[in-house]
């Protein structure tokens, strides 16, 4: 009996602890105030095709932020393009869309996510490093940079 | 038994274990993480021994990665894989031979949670390109959600299973196989 309340206890104490830093690592990233980032997106041949700021407004997520100035193709639950991005992954652990594609009037970038990706890296001040999050939880502050580009798997992340 | 017949009954043992790994890790893989993987290793390692649990995860590692609807890893990850799942008879049979409770093994599965993803670093970083910062901080959560996995199957299902798997595996060795009437 004392066993098995002491199992109990410590499966709460595991169980809570994990859901804590869980949350704390999965916080939903959205825009405190209004301002704007400066966006650029590299396509296929490394040309870069986009190279401007973008605004965002209070309670955006960089999903919100891309969606109003481009044409985004999102992942469906089965990882098939959805221009639509109606598919919301949601699980114990991640949870936001998946970008394959992005466009406007003038360039258009489509992935597909078995062969190639879009990677999304920000700026530090010196380098670009990979963001550790997806479209939907990027962290973002006013001037920061963030670049979106098109990736083969082949190629690496870096 | 002759030493025929235990290697037939071995065999069969190996290939129902090893099923049973695969058919788990694969039912529960639209849960990031959460298994009952780690438990079984363990438990095969305590009541089967390191030889039988050994071969059982290769098959599984393999079958896993050619069976899967989910698709393999990259083939690159393959040995890291393999290493990984290894690791608990390894250990098990070495500097934690005498971790028989279920608590001892339930602390060393939640450890073994996070050891598992790093094992995955190096082929990462150096054969990915991946910086290592980068794959460290986003894959601590699904080691977080692998560790409790493993600390909670174990603590309260390894005595249980133990039990009744030791139980099944007595009577298992113990039924004889008879010539058929045909052949006497």
């Amino acid at each position: 009996m004392k066993t098995t309340v002491l199992k109990i206890v410590a499966s709460i104490i595991v169980v809570l602890t994990a859901a804590i830093l869980v949350h704390f690592l999965t916080t939903n990233n959205q825009a405190l105030d209004d301002g704007s980032i400066r966006i650029i997106i590299v396509d296929e041949d490394g040309q870069t095709v986009f190279d401007d700021d973008v605004i965002f407004m209070k309670d955006d997520t960089f999903y919100d932020v891309l969606q109003r100035e481009f044409d985004l193709t999102c992942a469906s639950s089965t990882y098939q393009s959805d221009p639509t991005c109606s598919y919301i992954f949601q699980s114990f652990g991640y949870e936001g869309r998946i970008l394959l594609g992005i466009s406007n009037d003038d360039f258009s970038i489509q992935t597909d996510w078995a062969d190639s990706f879009i990677a999304i890296e920000i700026y530090d001040g010196t380098d670009y490093y990979l963001a550790t999050q997806g479209v939907s939880n990027i962290e973002f502050l006013e001037n920061d940079q963030i670049r979106i580009s098109f990736r083969a798997v082949t190629e690496g992340l870096s | 038994m002759s030493q025929k017949h235990q290697a037939i009954k071995d065999s069969a043992l190996i290939a129902i274990f090893a099923s049973i790994l695969f058919v788990q890790q694969v039912a529960l893989s639209f849960l990031p993480n959460i298994q009952f993987t780690a438990l079984l290793i363990v438990l095969y390692s305590r009541v089967l021994g390191f030889k039988k649990t050994s071969l059982i995860v290769i098959i599984h590692v393999f079958a896993i990665n050619i069976l899967s609807p989910f698709g393999p890893v990259i083939p690159m990850q393959i040995p890291a894989m393999v290493l990984g799942w290894l690791l608990i008879p390894i250990l098990l049979h070495t500097i934690f031979k005498k971790a028989e409770s279920a608590w001892s093994l339930a602390i060393i599965g939640f450890l073994f949670g996070f050891i598992y993803g790093w094992l995955f670093i190096p082929v990462s970083i150096w054969i990915l390109d991946v910086p290592f910062l980068t794959y460290l901080y986003a894959d601590i959560l699904f080691e977080i959600i692998m560790a409790v996995s493993n600390f909670l199957t174990i603590l309260w299902l390894y005595e249980p299973l133990k039990k009744l798997l030791i139980e099944q595996k007595n009577r298992y060795y113990m039924i004889g196989v008879e010539p058929s009437s045909e052949l006497k």
